[in-house]
């Protein structure tokens, strides 16, 4: 029997075109395609379009990823940079 | 106590580790530095405060620039660029945003920008950087990149100021010069004239053939000639008019009556590009006959155009 794959979704919350939010999108892009290629679905939210959906995963400080699926949920705030940071905290290894 | 009751505590204190795990990280992070925007509740609404100060600012002082100018992180990456910029580059802001500056360049001209982002780590640099642009003119850009501090994030302000047409100026005053030196090494005669006629460069040797300064001067006026073998149609100012109009003569037999002492010459005269393919004068050459005789072969005199020869 094939295992079933669970559910993988990211959401990146940004603020604009602030350097950080550009930063944090650019590198969430690459350690995707380098290192989970097709694993996860990724949302990017503007908060400044819309502010109150900061108060679904009490984001205080942008930019914030959020690994929402498989749960726990985690969350990682900057702008994604050191990715060895960004894979441990999405536990590649556990949930892979 | 029931078990009931010591498992939701159990849940509690999870919850609140869970939630100080949070707060900590987010302090942690924002001492820092690592985020340039927090979310704040005002009158129960949320809102969005950008720390150390609002993009918007810089960016609108950018598209008033008139050079192309782009705000990079300290990665290189694009955080913002002008539209003379994005027009130059040809892309748009949204699809270099986030991308490294030097990959929106042809190979070599990004190696000559991420030299210059590395050189100017503390202080402002430049360099002179070319884009080529297949059969069209290359283009010329003076880039500059300072290191500047955009609200949290140190990065560079780089510039590219157009500077296409100096050294093109720069390029033909070289080729000038170049041509002058030739002109003047030459032992015949040489006069070059603008498109009306009128001579605006002669070297030493030309006092053969005109005896006085003939700069300023038409040269059909102060250098009559008499073609040998000829219809007759044909006089000094038909030959510049011809050579003007694309078609170049070589080796025309000509008397110039008026010259103080040679008076038997052999003529050639080319077309004068300076730059492109407009003509913008012509230049005659005038050897004495008898030098150049034993060079000619036994024909008199030949012309690339078919209608004097």
């Amino acid at each position: 029997m094939m295992p079933v794959k669970s559910p993988r979704k990211l959401i990146l919350y940004v603020a604009g075109q602030t350097p950080k939010s550009l930063a944090a999108i650019a590198n969430l892009e690459r350690i995707c395609a380098e290192h989970l290629p097709g694993q996860y679905a990724v949302e990017v939210i503007d908060l400044r379009k819309n502010p109150k959906l900061a108060r679904e995963h009490s984001i205080v400080a942008i930019p914030t990823l959020v690994r929402e699926l498989p749960v726990p949920l985690r969350k990682l705030i900057g702008d994604l940079s050191d990715t060895h940071k960004v894979l441990v905290n999405l536990k590649i290894s556990d949930s892979a | 106590m029931t078990r009931d009751s010591s498992s939701d505590k159990d849940l509690l204190v999870a919850d609140l580790r869970l939630r100080l795990a949070d707060a900590e990280e987010t302090l942690r992070a924002i001492r820092e530095n690592e985020v340039d925007a927090l979310v704040m509740r005002v009158h129960l609404d949320d809102e969005i405060f950008t720390i150390g100060g609002d993009p918007e600012s810089y960016r609108a002082f950018m598209e008033v620039m008139e050079p192309g100018a782009a705000a990079l992180d300290g990665c290189g990456r694009v955080l913002y660029a002008n539209s003379t910029l994005t027009q130059l580059l040809g892309t748009s802001l949204t699809q270099l945003q986030g991308e490294l500056l030097v990959d929106a360049f042809a190979a070599d001209t990004g190696r000559e920008i991420g030299h210059l982002l590395k050189e100017a780590h503390t202080t402002r640099q430049s360099r002179e950087i070319r884009l080529p642009r297949g059969e069209q003119v290359d283009l010329y850009f003076m880039a500059m990149a300072s290191p500047v501090q955009f609200g949290t994030t140190s990065g560079h302000a780089v510039t590219f100021a157009n500077v296409t047409e100096r050294v093109l100026n720069e390029g033909a005053e070289q080729r000038e010069h170049a041509a002058r030196a030739v002109i003047d090494s030459a032992n015949e005669a040489v006069l070059v004239c603008d498109r009306n006629g009128i001579i605006t460069h002669a070297n030493a040797a030309a006092s053969t053939v005109y005896d006085g300064n003939p700069i300023g001067q038409v040269f059909a006026d102060i250098i009559p000639l008499l073609f040998r073998d000829t219809t007759g149609l044909m006089q000094a100012d038909d030959m510049i008019a011809m050579v003007i109009a694309g078609t170049p003569v070589r080796g025309i037999e000509a008397t110039a009556v008026n010259a103080p002492k040679v008076k038997d010459y052999l003529v050639s005269a080319a077309p004068l590009k300076v730059s492109g393919d407009r003509i913008s004068g012509a230049v005659v050459t005038m050897v004495d006959l008898l030098t150049a005789r034993p060079l000619k072969s036994s024909k008199s005199f030949s012309c690339v155009n078919s209608t004097i020869a």
